[in-house]
């Protein structure tokens, strides 16, 4: 296992000092909108909190954790933030091209999903990574230093009503800001608003529910009755909904090994069918054990990759 | 907050009915399971009152590799909110010192 606390320090530092937990300014990774046609008002603000941009970064620093996990030289860790100039150029050479244009990709059909559902628009400058790894590792006082910083941006800018793109995002929004701010938005997952349409897409697919959907928010049985409407040919294994149980990519950046055990058992309740996802780290962590996964929007969106 | 901590706890009778659900539990070690974590937590907060401390990286391990997936909540009996535990623990051993793995 890395040191606990070589990796809060490392993160609580550089979400303070940065907003983000790579260290970096969040335009460097946040480009999807770019080539989108996105509006900048209406009544539900998009929200990613960044977990989808960071998500292949964070899958290529595992991949090298890995390698030192239970190791000697898991110190130099401390020195890291030293060399945060350094350490993202160098990031983003060694991450996959084509993990940071499936991240895009799928915000993309996320927010067209939206668009031709409900009056959604996007502000890139409000968008903030969630924080939820400060809370998911204990750092409560960081979290509540982060959280708050969000909430006074989203309130400066008037917003009431936040549409996110992922489990732990909604969570944090919707449960954990409430909590530790003066935060009072109406938060809700963009599967929950979204009403697509018939796709044509053959094969069957098997779900996996993320803990936060299945579990904490209950909104697996919503998720199903949007994939009924679209055609999409599914089914349930025995672990799912509010007894699904986890990719084990929580503990990634602690325990690669330990994370990667969890995905194999997890892989194996899911079968052989293409299996559907509805959270980057999921879909990450359940593709290191080497399984043919997809992230929900991709399918949701006919071939064209775009709602109608 | 650390009060919370306590009454959750307590109420765990040590029965075991969230041990299956935990998806470390194939660690086949004790402190790598719901009721090993409470029981870690436990010890560790009884020391705690006497003045002595457990510093055992065997213990820490048992603890961060907790996902907090929640899966093991639902089975308990008494209502003890495990992965909250766990993770206000996590948040307890920050403000003491975390690092015992040398
Ligand atoms: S099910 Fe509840 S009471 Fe029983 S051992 Fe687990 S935490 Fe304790
Ligand atoms: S929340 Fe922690 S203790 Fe409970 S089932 Fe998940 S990993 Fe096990």
């Amino acid at each position: 296992m890395i040191d606990p606390s070589l990796i809060v320090d490392l993160l609580s530092k550089n979400v303070l000092e940065t907003g983000n937990p790579l260290g970096v300014s969040n335009e460097k990774i946040n480009n999807w909108w770019k080539e989108t046609k996105i509006k900048s008002r209406g009544e539900w603000l998009f929200f990613t909190g960044m977990l989808y941009q960071l998500t292949p970064y964070i899958e290529s620093l595992v991949s090298y954790l890995e390698k030192f996990e239970n190791s000697k030289i898991q110190s130099i860790l401390k020195f890291a933030r030293y060399f945060r100039f350094l350490a993202f150029p160098t990031l983003k050479l060694v991450t996959p091209k084509r993990s940071v244009e499936e991240s895009n990709e799928i915000l993309k059909n996320i927010y067209s999903l939206l668009d031709s559902s409900v009056e959604v628009f996007y502000i890139p400058e409000l968008d903030t990574y969630n924080g939820i790894l400060l809370y998911d590792y204990g750092d409560d006082e960081s979290f509540a230093t982060h959280a708050k910083f969000v909430v006074k941006k989203l309130k400066e800018a008037n917003i009431k009503k936040i549409v996110t793109a992922d489990p732990h995002t909604t969570y944090a929004l919707k449960v954990l800001y409430p909590k530790f701010t003066d935060a009072d938005f109406e938060v809700r997952s963009y599967l929950e608003l979204i009403n697509p349409k018939k796709v044509s897409k053959n094969g069957e697919f098997v779900i996996h529910d993320p803990c936060y959907y299945g579990r904490y928010l209950e909104i697996s049985d919503l998720v199903r009755e949007k994939l009924k409407k679209t055609g999409i040919n599914y089914k349930d294994v025995r672990y799912s909904k509010k007894l699904t149980n986890c990719c084990g990519g929580p503990i990634e950046a602690l325990t690669p090994k330990i994370s990667k055990a969890v995905a194999e058992l997890r892989a194996k309740e899911l079968g052989n069918s293409k299996i559907l996802t509805m959270c980057p780290i999921c879909l990450a962590n359940l593709r290191r054990v080497n399984v043919d996964a997809i992230d929900i929007s991709l399918v949701l969106c006919n071939e064209s990759g775009r709602a109608e | 907050m650390v009060v919370d901590l306590l009454k959750n706890i307590s109420k765990c009778s040590f029965c075991g009915f969230c041990e299956i659900s935990c998806p470390t539990r194939f660690l086949a070690k004790r402190n790598y399971t719901p009721r090993g974590r409470i029981n870690s937590i436990i010890v560790f907060v009884d020391l705690e009152a006497k003045g002595e401390s457990l510093k055992s990286e065997e213990m820490l391990k048992g603890i961060f590799t907790c996902l907090g997936c929640g899966a093991c909540k639902i089975h308990c009996p008494a209502g003890v909110d495990i992965p909250e535990a766990v993770r206000s623990f996590k948040a307890k051993l920050n403000k003491n010192s975390r690092k015992v793995i040398e």
